[in-house]
């Protein structure tokens, strides 16, 4: 089975969205929690073969590696209803034990002394794959492991794997709430260095749009992490859905996010999913239309991302509807969007609303006739990393808790790599703010447009 | 009562010769007392006795009719019977009332005396109710009766007889030349010699009746000479059989009025008399002019032409004539009726001389079965059926060879009520019944069609893999394929071999999503077009799908040539889109590297655009011709599963080309939008171009990084081996390349930026001035932030 997807889940919360979105593979698959097809499911013409292969008894097995420094979550998964899912030879957790200590330094540091080990986990999963089309990695940027060791994997699969894509489901730290985790800015700005340089392709979960969702959007007084994990693994779900039930267009991740990332360098992505419902909770069903679903993914409270979508501008749209579609409605409502002006893109090229059809999985009840999903490229994403500038910037020049880094070896010598992680991210907010200007193909680059904006003001 | 009446007889006509003469009379009696006569009697014998002659004459029974005057004449002339009128109306209401009980009263004594002048003076003054032109004739001949008498009495005064004369005109009747009376061929009639001397009055009564004489001429030649063609046809046999028995009525009438002139006059009381003849000759001359008409018009004609000919007299004003057509159609009709039944029910055409309406076309080809096989010949459609009939019942037979022959199924049958009803059928309750019968026919067979179609032979799952695979719907195979094929299908068309690129097919197949039916799976096949000169593989591939059996009939080589157009089309512009996702990807996995060559910054960026720009052109293109097979498709499953009986096979062959032609007309490829389609083929070209010309540039920009790396290392080597670091001359060839290269790069990408504009501009205005708004509709994708609209303001 051709163009097959590794998923990497690291860390504490990686593993959690990670398992959630197994869980929820399975139950769209027809799939129960030990590997089996449910009998109901045995028909299908779905393509279970891109995140699953089948072991010799033809229990479905996870193309999945579950990684972390610490057996807290991953224990649970192992004893729980999905713990003979997984391959048991694709499950690390750290001899250790210590985890990082929300360090990315630990996690890098750790991840880098069991290399080896866990190369020879990828090694075997890609060789077990016909036409390997890439990993999916699950992290959170803010911790020790998710991001430390997030990182370091995400350097290693880009050296070892070149021709491969790299996607990832970043979950972004809620900046407004008060961490415990001092240090939260240093992982982030460290984490996104990586996620600028050696992925292709990220999906930005904020944390603070999902709890504002869940509370605003599911009435949900104080959302658990089963609940937000649960919103997480519909929009994963929904986002891989044209690679397993495949149409005409986007059944590779190829073309999915070549069609959504114009430069390169700008590949963070944010979601918007509509109706939203997580299981525990009631929700009131309202009538969905083809319009009213894409209106709706354009609107901010359905975004999970919190920023202002007034400002700035879309590089690209991605909506997949599924459901009962009838194909010309999608014009009228595309027609519709534009006479409103419901959206801004780029000023410097050719830009649509491109809405995919897809298949939804006939094991998976839904309230809902239609439901969308909308993967776009927007320059407001800029905020988050404005936001972690912000809070990184200021503890940088006191060097706050840098004795959490130094102590390490890595930082022993130099602290150069904080630097540079944030003149990484520097140039990358610059792309994203030179992007809104009509001369962006002009653009002189990172330091040019310093200066230009200097001699401006 | 046949006893009863033999005593009658025996009472009434003691003259009644011999038995065979009494038991005919008896017989007459019988038939008159099981006739039916209506409207108030009028008490007078002669127009009763017309009557009953009449009703004779028109059920065809010429002869009954003489007869039966020549009775009335014996009887008028009895005087022992005085009420003679309520005799024969009795007579003729019995026979009308067929069997109905007799009074149980003895009738009164009907043996009165009376005188001969009592009798004729209660002939009538008036004769009620008879046509005008039998009424003239009975007066002229009441007024001749005296004058008659008075000249057969003088009747040797040096001229003809009225005797001689009236053999004569039998014998004209028959067509055969008397002594006086002969045929004047110039003239087309029998005329009366004019060396006779026969009296002017005389000679032109002959002349009426004789006209008859002319008319039987016409009708035996016509039968004479249609027996005598080859070509006849059952329907023509019909119609000579017909109009044979026509004359043979013909010659029992004849045969009894050569008995009377033979019996010479006064044998019986009132002779035979040409004036006499002329009335009785009233209406046999009607109907032979109506059979004379019907032979001439049906000179040359065959099968359908012929009824339909014939069908056409059946509207004759005349109702007499009318009802005479339509006795005849009836047994013209019952061959035609015999073939249409064998075509509807059982699919095969009984049709040994070309009368039938459908006829086969001998140069269709095998798979052409369905389509141009049979044939309707309008000019042989019979009009009481008319053209749409003609087209269902083809349609019907088409459909019941089909299922046997093409579908192999045996057990279909029509309902028996349905073709017990259909075998009843005559010209008479055609036109009632004809069009119910073959629409139940037609619902029958179309309903077995379309069962036998999408059940036995699995249309819609065939159409299903038509959609996946010819039309590219199943993603998956489709990316697995091309990635398969890359290298076979790089080499030059002629070195590509058939058999290597079905294991590859096979191994796609086997690798993406399943088909649920293998059987069908196995019928995709791979097809290598024609190669012209400097063809590659890419060009000749071409997916396929062997359709066998009665599918045949709905993929046509029409339609699957169709199919294997759509195919190449869609097959390039994924091929196309390919390309960019792979340009993309080479993108995304050198942009750290190329990171150390700040000074390619702009040059890497106009890339970006550009590929940005063509796959924002392709995707959007792809959507658009997505969302329009997908909706062309969701029409056609809705038309051909829901439950409606009238979809037959040219119905289901109509909706799937539609099918096929919609999606043909939206992607430009009907031939219609020559100047759009050749925009895209160009615009494809130069992203083709573009590729290679950047792979150029990439490879020496990511040349010149290694390069440097390597630079860098050597030079770190010299300086840990006490060197400068800085002197390395070995790679400043390439590196000058690679300077020169900058430059180049940007002026071609900027002349493909500069192409691909001006495409793009051209192909927008163009779609955006046609007419289809489905092509608007492309335009408004490509254009859906109107960046071309302000890039062409703001540069017009």
């Amino acid at each position: 089975m051709p163009r097959e997807m590794i998923t990497l889940q690291v860390g504490q919360c990686g593993n959690q969205i990670g398992m959630a979105f197994w869980e929820r593979l399975c139950a769209e698959h027809g799939i129960s929690p030990d590997g089996m097809l449910a009998p109901h499911a045995v028909e299908g013409t779905d393509r279970k073969d891109v995140f699953f292969y089948q072991a010799d008894d033809d229990h479905y097995i996870p193309r999945a590696l579950l990684l972390d420094l610490e057996p807290r979550v991953i224990q649970p998964i192992q004893t729980g209803a999905y713990g003979n899912l997984f391959n048991p030879e694709n499950i690390f957790i750290d001899a250790e034990g210590g985890g990082a200590g929300n360090n990315w330094g630990t996690g890098y540091t750790k991840a880098e002394a069991v290399q080896e080990k866990i190369l020879d986990m990828l090694d075997r999963e890609a060789d077990g794959s016909d036409s390997l089309e890439g990993f999916l990695l699950t992290h959170s940027i803010s911790g020790g492991t998710g991001s430390g060791m997030g990182s370091n994997l995400l350097e290693k699969l880009n050296d070892r794997y070149p021709k491969k894509l790299i996607q990832t489901y970043s979950v972004f730290p809620n900046q407004a709430e008060s961490s415990d985790v001092v240090v939260q800015p240093y992982n982030s700005m460290l984490a996104l260095k990586r996620l600028v340089l050696n992925a292709d392709c990220v999906v930005v979960l904020d944390n603070a749009a999902l709890d504002r969702i869940a509370t605003e959007r599911l009435h949900i007084e104080s959302p658990t992490h089963k609940q937000i994990n649960e919103i997480v693994s519909t929009v994963m779900a929904a986002s891989t859905t044209t690679l397993r039930y495949p149409g005409y267009m986007n059944n590779d991740l190829v073309g999915l996010v070549s069609s959504l990332i114009p430069t390169p360098r700008c590949h963070f992505m944010m979601t918007g999913y509509t109706p939203l419902s997580v299981s525990s909770v009631s929700t009131s069903v309202r009538k969905t239309t083809v319009l009213d679903v894409m209106r709706r993914l354009l609107q901010t409270q359905n975004i999970m991302l919190s920023a202002d979508l007034k400002v700035g501008c879309y590089l690209s749209i991605l909506n997949i509807i599924q459901g009962e579609v009838d194909p010309t409605q999608v014009h009228k409502a595309l027609q519709r969007i534009r006479q409103r002006k419901l959206c801004n893109f780029i000023p410097w090229g050719p830009a649509s609303i491109q809405v995919a059809l897809s298949r939804r999985s006939p094991y998976v009840e839904s309230a809902h006739r239609v439901t969308g999903l909308m993967l776009a490229n927007h320059t407001s994403i800029n905020s988050k990393f404005v936001e972690i500038a912000a809070s990184f910037d200021p503890m940088r020049k006191r060097r706050m808790y840098m004795q959490h880094f130094t102590k390490l070896p890595m930082f022993a010598d130099s602290l150069d790599e904080f630097d540079d992680s944030r003149e990484v991210v520097q140039n990358l907010m610059d792309e994203y703010k030179a992007i809104e200007r009509p001369d962006y193909v002009d653009w002189q680059g990172s330091s040019a447009a310093a200066a230009s904006s200097a001699a401006s003001s | 009562m046949n006893e009863l009446l033999e005593q009658l007889v025996g009472t009434f006509v003691p003259s009644a010769t011999g038995p065979a003469g009494r038991s005919q009379l008896v017989s007459l009696c019988h038939t008159l007392l099981t006739s039916r006569l209506s409207a108030a009697p009028i008490p007078d014998l002669f127009h009763t006795s017309e009557a009953v002659q009449r009703s004779l004459a028109r059920a065809g029974r010429q002869s009954h009719a003489v007869a039966f005057a020549d009775l009335v004449r014996r009887l008028e002339s009895m005087a022992v019977v005085t009420r003679k009128w309520s005799v024969v109306h009795v007579l003729a209401a019995l026979a009308e009332t067929g069997d109905v009980p007799l009074p149980a009263k003895p009738l009164p004594r009907l043996l009165m005396p009376t005188s001969a002048g009592a009798a004729s003076s209660t002939l009538p003054s008036a004769a009620v109710g008879l046509s005008a032109a039998a009424a003239k004739e009975v007066e002229m001949v009441r007024r001749g009766a005296g004058e008659g008498a008075v000249r057969a009495g003088s009747g040797n005064d040096g001229g003809v007889s009225e005797n001689e004369l009236l053999r004569d005109v039998i014998y004209a009747l028959q067509g055969i030349d008397g002594r006086v009376v002969a045929f004047d061929k110039r003239a087309q009639a029998f005329a009366v010699d004019p060396r006779a001397r026969v009296k002017a009055g005389q000679a032109n009564l002959v002349r009426r009746v004789a006209e008859l004489g002319w008319l039987y001429m016409r009708v035996k030649a016509f039968v004479v000479q249609a027996s005598a063609a080859p070509s006849l046809g059952l329907v023509g046999q019909a119609l000579v059989g017909a109009l044979q028995g026509e004359l043979a009525e013909y010659f029992k009438l004849l045969a009894v009025l050569e008995a009377q002139v033979a019996a010479g006059p006064g044998a019986h009381g009132q002779a035979l008399t040409l004036r006499r003849l002329v009335v009785w000759v009233q209406d046999p001359l009607v109907r032979m002019k109506a059979v004379a008409m019907v032979a001439d018009a049906a000179r040359g004609l065959q099968g359908g032409e012929l009824v339909s000919t014939i069908h056409a007299f059946a509207k004759h004003g005349d109702p007499f004539v009318a009802a005479f057509v339509e006795s005849l159609l009836e047994q013209v009709c019952v061959p035609f009726f015999a073939m249409t039944s064998r075509w509807m029910f059982d699919g095969e055409l009984a049709d040994p001389f070309g009368e039938f309406f459908v006829v086969p076309n001998g140069a269709a080809s095998a798979d052409e079965a369905w389509h141009g096989k049979y044939e309707l010949v309008d000019g042989l459609v019979p009009s009481f059926v008319g053209p749409d009939l003609a087209s269902d019942i083809l349609r019907i037979g088409k459909s019941v060879a089909f299922l046997r022959r093409a579908c192999g199924v045996t057990d279909f049958a029509f309902d028996g009520a349905l073709v017990g009803a259909w075998e009843a059928v005559t010209y008479a309750s055609a036109s009632s019944q004809l069009a119910g019968l073959v629409a139940a026919a037609s619902d029958a067979v179309n309903a077995a069609v379309r069962s036998t179609l999408l059940g036995q032979f699995k249309l819609m799952p065939v159409l299903d893999i038509c959609r996946r695979y010819l039309l590219l719907g199943q993603g998956d195979f489709v990316g697995y394929l091309m990635e398969l094929l890359d290298d076979e299908l790089a080499r030059p068309a002629s070195q590509v071999f058939r058999h290597n690129l079905l294991g590859i097919l096979e191994t796609a197949l086997k690798s993406t999503t399943p088909i649920a039916d293998a059987e069908l799976a196995d019928k995709l096949d791979v097809m290598l077009l024609e190669a012209s000169p400097g063809d590659i593989g890419w060009d000749v591939f071409s997916l396929d799908y062997v359709f066998t059996g009665p599918l045949t009939t709905i993929f046509t080589n029409d339609v699957r040539a169709k199919y294997l157009q759509l195919f190449s089309f869609l097959w390039r512009l994924k091929r196309v889109e390919r390309h960019l996702s792979s340009t993309w990807q080479r993108h995304v996995n050198s942009a750290s590297a190329l990171r150390q060559l700040p000074e390619l910054d702009l040059v890497v960026r106009k890339c970006h655009i550009l590929r940005n720009e063509m796959a924002h052109f392709v995707f959007n293109l792809q959507y658009y011709i997505m969302f329009e097979i997908e909706g062309a498709w969701t029409e056609l499953v809705e038309l051909l599963t829901s439950d409606r009986t009238h979809l037959d096979l040219d119905a289901i062959y109509g909706a799937h080309e539609a099918y096929i032609d919609r999606i043909l007309e939206r992607v430009l490829l009907d031939g219609s939008a020559e100047e759009l389609l050749s925009l895209i083929t160009q615009i494809f070209a130069l992203i083709s171009k573009f590729r290679t010309t950047q792979d150029v540039f990439y490879d020496s920009a990511m040349g010149e990084v290694a390069r440097r790396a390597a630079a860098e290392a050597r030079a770190y080597e010299r300086v840990l081996a006490g060197e400068w670091g800085t002197t390395d001359k070995e790679s400043d060839a390439s590196a000058s390349s690679y300077y020169q290269l900058t430059p180049q790069a940007r002026a071609q990408l900027g002349a493909f930026n500069v192409k691909y504009d001006e495409l793009v501009t051209q192909l927008i205005d163009m779609l955006n001035a046609q007419s289809a708004s489905a092509l608007r509709n492309l335009s408004f994708r490509i254009d859906f932030n109107e960046f071309w609209k302000s890039k062409r303001s703001s540069n017009p």
